[in-house]
């Protein structure tokens, strides 16, 4: 089973879109014999945006196709579809379930790492050839692990609003991160980090400080990193990279970062004028593998730097890809 | 299965000393049908027939008449129902109830065949298997799907027909288009075309798009011909329809299966309760505990009781053997030979008993434990405004009930001596006639001397006249109790000092070392 996640610079970036788009490429594949099924991450496929009230793409399923919901979305579809599991021990009845004919469906999955695990799991059991597809969130930073998610697709809404394009500027260049090199990652990933938010250490691999509290909030972790500022040090992190502690190791030359996954770099707005100024080098612990980019262009054709170059770039709305990376 | 004790039961620092969390997690066994369990102190009726009944199941496996493993194997793959039974009582089932339902029913048939020794509710038994033919008459697949009628399964070929023909209609109207104008009408809709692109004026003009201008840019979507729009109507009707004939069908099912509720809801509550009884037994079995063998005289005898945090942590470990009598019992002894872990210890098990658990122990024997009371010397508290001593008359004033438990840490060595003593005296001449178990710790050497009290010394190890190390000394400490007799009083009484002689294994300033020497020398002298 290979596991595909799609995310969303912003609001009506078209990430639903994409997972209808992308969710056709492969029901519509005549030599496929992959099952396919579709999950969510919150609510997804309402057909009206519950807080601005405008209509938003739906999500429609295939006969033959799975999908795992919460079952009070199902009720007015009764008789449409076979229930191959059901998660009756998590925080909502969740079902995995199998169309008998087309029709049209709210996702909701499970919102936590470790029910999102066990789906993975069972769906792993029953459909082991096949294609999951959640639809996500940026903001749940548990997707990029490499546990979940094999690959992502990104929806990046391309407006002449600034804090828009600044989301999409912040979205592209964490992909961009370099991944650490290989004597910290095996460091990091043979040191039992899976509850720490954060962890300072020396050259020589001595943990300096490890913390579980969110590393914005955490004091401590601010202590121990003055107290080493001018020696060579590298900080883990795996809580958000807020604004507050962009500001806060900006000055910190000796310091290398290596932030767990690219989603906890969000919402920093490193501009060009800011950008120079942040002295730490930053990693990525666990590489993110993007299939594709697909654009959103709100305001007619803009010129849009800093696209990367080795990933695919389509604008589903204008254009008409025949293949697309899976 | 994560058990919790209910709040307020076990004072947290206790609660985390004697790691009553690792002992809960024993039986943690991933069954979906019991996922939590808040566990309460019992009643003595409660405790005595809770243990009955899993002495009579043990009973069942000892003779093999009932295999554990398997039963629990079993009982892992009923599905949990608490949340489909509010639907069941309001005749509100939807079909992913009936899966769960389904797979209850027929998961249960497997586990009450494994139980025909030992049958579950046998007089109310009868509603899953009828629950059961009702499921099999209207779903299929092992309860995955609904049946469909000969009518509805017409109206659902007719509904996936008119899909298609919505489909191979859709197709050729964007061949149709393609050819007019070149534009690929693939999803997603509506396409965005230049204005100034090199076909727009075909765009333009094609009666099959609806074309919208936007600066320099043009949204182009479908202007469905009238044909698709009355298929997709009909489409709409025809699925209407099926909806609501399964929801029909869904109503038809509810009003069969509700006059069936009562007595599934009750043998569902029994099933839990075995389910949980099964995974007592399961874990009494794998870890060698024990349930307790109950007795109308007061008193308490426990055989090899093991704490197990403390077996984890140390490489020598004394299971603790100890039987307690009616009324006071009083235990003495040099520092250091584990008298607060032989109180920590019988806490521990008569607080696990009290809430219906099995013991680490090789037995146990004793009156049930309806209040469990635990006094360990405090420094105060300055928030409540208490000192150590007013800790202790605090603790003494809660209300003892008859059949208590109570147990205290070095009795009224929160005062001066001549009142610490004269008040334990007067504490244990009056629990000693009462019908309760007072265990408690002492080094006033006067309060041995009452009657009608029990006395335990803790062994202290043989010094002999070398010298040894703090480790050597722990190693040596037998960590065992033993009753004295009345005739034995003085000879235990004999054994004091050892307490100087323990201090002498610690670094202390050479000058209080030789003041201590010469205490003891000084002391073995008049002996």
């Amino acid at each position: 089973m290979k596991t595909l996640s799609f995310i969303g610079s912003d609001k009506n970036a078209g990430k639903t879109t994409v997972l209808n788009f992308v969710f056709r490429k492969l029901s519509e594949d005549p030599g496929r014999a992959v099952p396919v099924c579709l999950t969510s991450i919150g609510i997804n496929g309402e057909e009206v945006d519950t807080y601005e009230g405008h209509p938003k793409p739906s999500i429609r399923l295939y006969k033959g196709s799975y999908f795992v919901t919460a079952c009070e979305h199902l009720k007015e579809l009764t008789g449409r579809y076979e229930i191959c599991f059901s998660f009756n021990d998590f925080n909502k009845l969740y079902i995995l379930g199998k169309c008998l004919s087309d029709f049209q469906v709210v996702l909701e999955g499970p919102n936590n790492r470790q029910e999102l695990l066990r789906l993975k799991k069972v769906v792993g059991t029953l459909l082991p050839d096949s294609r999951l597809l959640i639809d996500g969130s940026i903001d749940r930073q548990f997707l990029a692990h490499p546990d979940i998610s094999d690959g992502f697709y990104f929806a990046l809404l391309i407006s002449d609003r600034k804090e828009q394009l600044q989301k999409a500027h912040d979205l592209l260049f964490s992909l961009t991160l370099p991944v650490c090199p290989e004597n910290h990652r095996l460091f990091l990933t043979t040191t039992g980090i899976e509850d720490r938010k954060s962890i300072l250490y020396d050259r020589e691999n001595k943990i300096l400080y490890h913390g579980s509290e969110m590393p914005s909030l955490d004091d401590n972790l601010k202590d121990a990193c003055m107290k080493c500022k001018d020696s060579k040090t590298s900080l883990y992190l795996n809580g958000a990279f807020s604004k507050s502690l962009f500001s806060f190791f900006a000055p910190f030359k000796k310091l290398t970062i290596i932030l767990d996954n690219f989603t906890l770099y969000q919402n920093i707005s490193v501009g060009e004028n800011l950008g120079p100024r942040f002295s730490p080098e930053i990693f990525l612990l666990h590489p993110v593998r993007v299939n594709t980019i697909f654009l959103r262009e709100d305001a007619g054709e803009t010129a849009f730097p800093g696209l990367p170059q080795d990933i695919p770039i389509i604008n589903l709305f204008r254009e008409n890809p025949h293949e697309i990376r899976i | 299965m994560k058990l919790e004790f209910e709040q307020h039961i076990v004072p947290t620092d206790i609660f985390e000393e004697l790691d009553f969390s690792g002992f809960l997690s024993f039986f943690d066994l991933d069954v979906p049908l019991v996922p939590r369990k808040i566990l309460r102190p019992m009643t003595k009726e409660e405790g005595q027939s809770h243990f009955q009944r899993l002495d009579y199941l043990q009973e069942k496996i000892d003779q093999g008449r009932l295999e554990i493993k398997k039963l629990i194997n079993q009982s892992r793959r009923l599905p949990l129902l608490d949340s489909l039974m509010v639907f069941f009582k309001d005749r509100g089932l939807e079909q992913y109830h009936l899966y769960d339902l389904g797979r209850f029913v027929s998961e249960n048939e497997a586990l009450a065949g494994l139980e025909k020794n030992c049958p579950l509710a046998p007089e109310i038994s009868r509603c899953c298997a009828d629950i059961r033919a009702i499921l099999e008459e209207y779903t299929q697949k092992e309860f995955s799907g609904l049946v469909y009628s000969r009518e509805e399964q017409k109206i659902s070929n007719q509904v996936d027909k008119l899909a298609h023909k919505i489909q191979r209609g859709l197709s050729t109207y964007e061949n149709q288009i393609y050819e007019q104008t070149g534009v690929k009408m693939i999803y997603p809709y509506p396409r965005e075309i230049p204005a100034q692109a090199e076909d727009i004026s075909k765009i333009l003009s094609c009666r099959l798009l609806r074309v919208e201008k936007r600066e320099n840019m043009c949204r182009v979507d479908f202007r469905l011909p009238e044909e698709l729009e009355t298929i997709t109507k009909e489409k709409d009707r025809l699925s209407e329809r099926f909806a609501a004939m399964m929801q029909d069908k869904l109503e038809t099912i509810n009003t069969k299966l509700q006059p069936m509720f009562e007595e599934f809801a009750a043998y569902y509550e029994e099933r839990k309760n075995r389910v949980f009884y099964y995974s007592l037994l399961w874990v009494k079995n794998e870890y060698s505990f024990s349930f307790p063998v109950f007795q109308d005289d007061f008193g308490c005898r426990l055989e090899s009781a093991r704490l197990p945090c403390l077996e984890r942590e140390v490489t020598k470990y004394v299971p603790l053997n100890i039987g307690l009598n009616r009324g006071s019992n009083v235990l003495f002894g040099a520092n250091m030979t584990g008298k607060t872990t032989v109180l920590k210890t019988l806490y521990f098990h008569l607080t696990a008993l009290r809430m219906g658990l099995p013991v680490p122990a090789g037995s146990a024997v004793l009156h049930f434990p309806e209040q469990v009371e635990l006094h360990l010397k405090t420094s105060g508290n300055i928030r409540t405004n208490l000192s150590s001593f007013g800790d202790e008359l605090l603790f003494f004033s809660k209300t003892i009930s008859p059949s208590a438990y109570v147990l205290a840490d070095e009795l009224f060595q929160s005062t001066d001596p001549v009142s610490g003593t004269e008040l334990s005296e007067i504490f244990l001449s009056e629990f000693s006639d009462q019908e309760m178990v007072f265990f408690c710790t002492s080094h006033y050497p006067d309060v041995l001397t009452l009657g009608a009290i029990s006395l335990f010394r803790m062994k202290d190890p043989d010094f002999g006249d070398q010298e040894i190390t703090l480790e050597d000394l722990l190693n040596k400490m037998p960590y065992t109790l033993e009753r004295i007799s009345r005739d034995r009083i003085n000879d235990a009484l004999g054994q004091t000092r050892k307490a100087l002689r323990i201090a002498l294994n610690f670094s202390l300033p050479e000058s209080i070392q030789t003041k201590i020497l010469s205490a003891l020398r000084s002391y073995e002298g008049r002996n």
